[in-house]
């Protein structure tokens, strides 16, 4: 960091909006992200010119729309210009943003918006309207305090008692500043993303870290495998954000392709990566995968591998460890393990808590599920781990080991497994269900759905159908097996592992059972 | 060539399951309205490589190679009887 920059640390009253402000006043030519989609000319917009069109389109929300402070708004956000231009200037006009899939079925979109008050919906493919040249002068539009509310995201489930994650200008600001630290991200750097908008990891890595950092953020409009190699060599950024599954699809992929010299690494969050991908990609191309952990309750990351780690060290935390490591806490972020309300020693597993500036005030409107969350003011995760140090590193490292709670990762979506199930029994031809989750190489986890059923409750796809308004499109089961009976134990819990393994299905990491695990 | 679209037919079902779709069967719609994503299209790839025995160079990993059964097909063929000289 430049003595300048050093001098122009962020405000400690700081919003996404003064982030971007002031990106626009520092450094108003500068690119702040180049949004590519396949074939179609790629579109660059500075941080002058996304402040002027921001601060125009919030003016026409405020006056025309009578968007106000507090209000919500949902944003149908996909990975383009006028997406981000919706969410930067709801957030203006001290709105909430709830962020929605368009990929989502219109059922759920509906059940959504509806549990959560939402004033109106902004389409991210249609083009912004703006009512003047979006001149600051000219805005009437009050500022927004930093404890305000910014972001919801959704996070798991379909129905109204879905738990809705509330992320606050103070948490947006605290993981980009974090992250750009981390990171070592400087001015004018390039990091590329394909993650869509709609999730956390989207927005807070490819929008708001090069806000906190003034990098160039290159967004993909969707992960394309054919065309990827030519993204990294046309944009050479110094990092590219991925998922596990698409650093699979890479390595079968690139057969004569290198990754271009100037990428320094690939970072891997949103589902857990396998020691099989960390080893190819660095026998291959001496590329390390850099790998971050956090929940959307913790804003986006709230540990990552070090940046500059020692061979030695990589060797042991990733390439030679038989779980590779999620890294260190991020700064202004703690991590603690705990078994009940003990905290424990490095090397034992217990469930990861976290606390500190990127951890969530509540879920929308469901004050006893933001209960349950906490415990000791730290939030539970629900996932397992245990913390081990390394030879140049001065904070613990964390390893996940399986999740506490029932819920399955796909594609990098939670779905809750006692959802689907409370789906499938709300039909009375479904005596009982059990939805089991099993490892996928294409989808980390794919769900198996066990039925007893009286009478024929019809075929796979039949009951596809039936689950596909309400649930992402990946989680919806491929497999349906029928039993007679659905074994329970006396208190009528099913034990998911034992079942499995009687149906001669691969064993799954979650869920993990540990005492009084939350 | 006719029983190589047979086993492509079948494994690109076997993918477009895998998605949660179920399409036409015709040898000419997009890989992509089976319900194929980019993902699948490469676990197909993998798949295809495995059942054929064949290895795709770089130069055929490409949206043209994969845009239907048919070309898929014709790739594979291609591939198929170079390996065989």
């Amino acid at each position: 960091m430049s003595y300048r920059e050093a001098k122009q640390r962020l405000p400690a009253e700081a919003t996404v909006i003064t982030m971007l402000r002031r990106r626009a006043e520092l450094m108003p030519e500068a690119p702040y992200l180049t949004f590519v989609d396949g074939m179609a000319e790629p579109e660059t917009v500075t941080f002058g010119e996304m402040y002027r069109r921001t601060v125009a389109h919030a003016e026409v929300l405020a006056e025309d729309f009578d968007v106000t402070r507090g209000d919500t708004v949902g944003l149908l956000a996909s990975n383009n210009a006028q997406s981000t231009v919706k969410l930067l200037a709801i957030l203006t006009c001290g709105a909430r943003c709830l962020m929605l899939s368009p990929n989502d079925p219109a059922e759920r979109l509906r059940m959504i918006t509806a549990a959560h008050h939402t004033r109106l919906t902004l389409v991210g493919d249609d083009p912004e309207v703006s009512a003047s040249d979006g001149s600051p002068q000219n805005s009437a539009v009050p500022p927004v305090g930093r404890a305000e509310d910014a972001i919801l995201f959704s996070t798991s489930g379909s129905t109204a008692a879905s738990k809705m994650v509330v992320q606050t200008h103070a948490n947006a600001v605290a993981n980009a500043s974090a992250f750009s630290r981390h990171h070592g991200l400087r001015r004018g750097q390039r990091i590329m993303g394909f993650l869509p908008i709609h999730h956390a990891n989207g927005v807070h890595t490819t929008l708001f870290a090069p806000l906190a950092s003034g990098a160039h953020g290159i967004l993909l409009r969707a992960f394309e495998p054919f065309g990827y190699h030519q993204s990294l060599n046309r944009y050479r950024p110094r990092i590219a954000s991925a998922v596990p599954s698409v650093l699979d699809a890479l390595l079968d992929v690139w057969r004569d392709e290198r990754p271009p010299a100037t990428l320094d690494y690939f970072l891997s969050a949103a589902a857990p990566l396998s020691g099989h991908t960390v080893r190819e990609m660095y026998r291959r191309y001496r590329l390390r995968i850099v790998q971050g952990y956090g929940l959307s309750e913790t804003t986006n990351f709230s540990t990552t591998l070090p940046i500059d780690l020692l061979d030695a060290d990589y060797h042991a935390a990733m390439l030679d460890a038989e779980i590779p490591s999620v890294g260190v806490p991020l700064r202004d972020c703690e991590i603690g393990i705990f078994q009940g309300d003990t905290r424990v020693s490095p090397g034992v597993v217990g469930e990861v808590r976290m606390r500190g500036k990127s951890v969530f005030p509540r879920y929308d409107g469901n004050p006893e599920e933001t209960a349950l969350a906490f415990r000791g003011g730290w939030f539970c995760s629900g996932d397992l781990g245990y913390q081990f140090p390394t030879e140049g590193n001065s904070e613990l490292h964390l390893v996940l080991t399986g999740r506490a709670k029932n819920v399955a990762k796909v594609r990098g979506e939670a779905v809750s497994l006692e959802e689907m199930e409370r789906a499938l029994l709300a039909r009375p031809d479904i005596r009982d269900a059990v939805v089991l989750s099993v490892p996928s190489r294409l989808d980390g986890e794919e769900l198996v759905a066990v039925i007893a059923a009286d009478n024929d409750p019809g075929s796979d796809s039949a009951l596809r159908k039936r689950l596909a308004g309400s649930f992402p499109r990946h989680a919806v089961p491929k497999r349906f097996i029928r039993l007679d009976h659905i074994p329970r134990t006396a208190t009528g819990k099913v034990q998911r592992d034992e079942l499995a393994r009687r149906l001669a299905l691969p064993p799954s990491k979650a869920p993990v059972q540990v005492e009084d695990a939350g | 060539m006719a029983s190589i679209m047979a086993m492509v037919e079948s494994l690109v079902a076997e993918a477009a399951g895998h998605a949660g779709a179920e399409g036409p069967s015709e040898a000419d719609t997009p890989l992509r309205e089976r319900g194929l994503d980019s993902l699948s299209v490469v676990a197909l790839m993998v798949s295809v490589e495995s059942a054929f025995g064949v290895w795709f160079p770089s130069h055929l990993i490409n949206h043209e190679t994969f845009t239907s059964v048919r070309t898929l097909s014709a790739v594979v063929q291609g591939l198929a009887t170079e390996e065989s000289l």
